[in-house]
């Protein structure tokens, strides 16, 4: 079901027949976490990794920075074996429920990250003092992590990752922790960067995450990419449930289920199966007008959860 | 460079932030003041109390604060899972390695510097200060240069227990092991016994021949050739142990 587009030139990140198993004891069976993925991140793009909880996100992020060593196949970071340290240069990341040094004061965790990326130390300074800022910690940058809430350290995070002015950012589970604000400012974070050219991957078990953020999405479960899709596309492919047809004046519309009726304004349900130009034809024939034809589409999460659930039935065949 | 140093800063200020390394310090201190107190009341030759008991509290705190802060720092990082965040900015795994070394290095070069000062006091307090303290004390910073990179080597893929185990062991062999070369005389020349125990000998670290306490505190002039050629062997041991121990780090899973 995985679609492999052809990799672009630039792609900031390239999995070629990647697979992962982890072995928790040497007698064990090594347990499989990622198995032969193929995925491109495009240069320009924010790229949602999506799956259940243990479907490997973590594990595919930790590969491209060079924390875990591919079983097989091939990682490559901005044109660099993901094993180079120089391949992340230019690139950012904020760690799943992120494990900062906790007596370090906001501020000193970026300024930090700074020194690592070789940023001049009143370069890191300044520019420390400006994410944090972005982010909403202007307050709190001088006390210890240990003092902060989650979002609050999760702020941190994201200033840390943008400190090495990054091209390419990945971020773990972003959303996490953070209160219905705290997720608008992330998004309209994340957006900003992609206006300033920053290509974002980022994982999420959260759909809703993703629907309002991503140019595409890939769908990983059980360590195997099911699905990589631009999300208009994704779009077209929710199955339509049902119409709603408003309607003005005229009688029955054939087939149809009365909802609501406000003057002589109905409103008809009318099953999937109908096609629209019967729809059409049958209001015609009730003698009414027209208003308005709407299809009622699956959500993306039914979507999502009917893409999973192909994968479940292709295992057991 | 500056990536190792970073590390090295970072790793400082967090041993220093270390409540253990405090409480070291203080004990090696009312070590140091019961022996001057102990030899206030011993007759005979009390200075040699004060050095040998300060010597020996100089060498012991740096054990402990390598077991305990090094060790524990090392262990935290990886539990904590610290190590990932610093990994992830474009540091290469032998930059750590030798980070986190040269920021243990200079927790244990201020611990034995403050207490090598209270020492000197304490001897210019009692009028038995000689210049060649600070050759012993210099040799026991070296070899605890050298105990550190055994700690971090062990740490880099052992658990924290063994870690502090085997760093243990290694002092005890260190001062031990010239033993084997009074066993190698004893056994019959050509003999398979013999080689073997000259082999074991060449193999594990002396920290014996570089350990001048006794002679200082006796008086005995020691040759500064002596002092060179154990620095020489220490250091170049220690940086053998940091060398695998960035070997074996470089491929690891960090998970
Ligand atoms: N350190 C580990 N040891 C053994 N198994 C692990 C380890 N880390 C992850 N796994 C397993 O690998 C699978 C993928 O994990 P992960 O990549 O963390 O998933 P996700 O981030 O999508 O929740 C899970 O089934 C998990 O149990
Ligand atoms: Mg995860």
């Amino acid at each position: 079901m995985a679609t492999s587009s052809p990799t672009p030139a630039g792609a900031p990140l390239v999995y070629e027949g990647v697979s992962k198993s982890y072995r928790t004891h040497f007698w064990q069976r090594p347990f499989v976490s990622l198995d032969g993925l193929e995925m491109a991140v495009h240069p320009g793009e924010i790229l949602g990794l999506l799956g259940p909880n243990g479907a490997g996100k973590t594990t595919t992020i930790k590969l491209a920075l060079g924390l875990l060593f591919p079983d097989r196949g091939e990682v490559r970071l901005m044109g660099r074996c993901a094993s180079e340290p120089a391949s992340r240069a230019e690139v950012g990341f904020l760690p799943e429920s992120p494990y900062f040094p906790d007596d370090l004061t906001g501020r000193e965790l970026v300024e930090f990250a700074g020194r690592l990326h070789g940023l001049e130390s009143a370069d890191r300074r300044r520019r420390a003092a400006e994410l944090l800022e972005r982010v909403g910690l202007s307050e709190a940058m001088d006390r210890p992590l240990r003092k902060y809430s989650k979002g609050m350290v999760q702020r941190a995070g994201m200033a840390r990752a943008l400190v090495g002015h990054p091209r390419f950012v990945i971020l773990d589970e972003p959303m996490s922790g953070l209160d219905p604000i705290g997720r608008r400012e992330f998004r309209d974070l994340i957006l900003g960067l992609r206006e300033e050219g920053v290509t974002v991957l980022f994982a999420s078990h959260v759909l809703a995450d993703a629907e309002m953020l991503c140019d595409r999405v890939a769908i990983l479960d059980a360590g195997k990419l099911l699905a990589i899709r631009d999300l208009g596309r994704l779009e077209r492919e929710r199955r339509v449930l049902r119409w709603e047809v408003e309607v003005l004046g005229g009688g029955e519309v054939a087939g149809g289920e009365l909802i609501a009726e406000r003057g002589d304004e109905r409103l008809w349900r009318l099953p999937a199966e109908a096609r629209a130009q019967e729809i059409v034809e049958a209001v015609a024939a009730g003698g009414g007008t027209l208003l308005s034809l709407t299809p009622q589409r699956e959500t993306l999460e039914d979507l999502f959860l009917r893409t999973l659930r192909g994968s479940d039935g292709d295992r057991q065949s | 460079m500056s990536r190792i140093l970073a590390i090295a800063h970072s790793t400082l200020a967090e041993a220093i932030r270390h409540r253990v390394l405090y409480l070291l310090l203080v004990f090696a201190a009312a070590l140091m003041l019961f022996s001057r107190v102990l030899s206030m009341m011993t007759v005979g030759d009390d200075a040699k109390i004060v050095k040998d008991l300060g010597l020996s509290a100089i060498s012991v705190l740096g054990l402990l604060v390598a077991l305990f802060v090094g060790v524990g720092i090392l262990f935290r990082e990886m539990e904590r899972r610290t190590v990932q965040v610093t990994l992830s900015a474009p540091v290469a795994r032998w930059e750590y390695i030798f980070g986190k070394y040269l920021g243990l290095a200079a927790t244990i070069t201020i611990n034995t510097a403050v207490l090598g000062l209270l020492l000197a006091g304490m001897t210019l307090w009692r009028g038995a200060y000689t210049h060649c303290l600070w050759a012993a004390i210099f040799m026991l910073w070296i070899e605890l240069l050298f105990i550190t990179a055994a700690a971090v080597f062990f740490s880099s893929f052992s658990t924290p227990i063994f870690s502090a185990l085997f760093t243990s062991a290694v002092y005890v062999v260190g001062h031990l092991c010239w033993a084997l070369t009074l066993l190698e005389q004893k056994l019959p020349a050509g003999s398979v016994a013999r080689e073997v125990v000259h082999g074991l000998y060449l193999v594990l670290p002396d920290l014996e021949y570089g350990d001048i306490r006794a002679l200082v505190v006796h008086g005995v002039p020691v040759g500064l050739e002596r002092i060179v050629w154990a620095t020489v062997y220490e250091l170049a041991w220690a940086g053998m142990l940091l060398l695998i121990a960035a070997l074996a780090f470089r491929r690891r899973d960090l998970v």
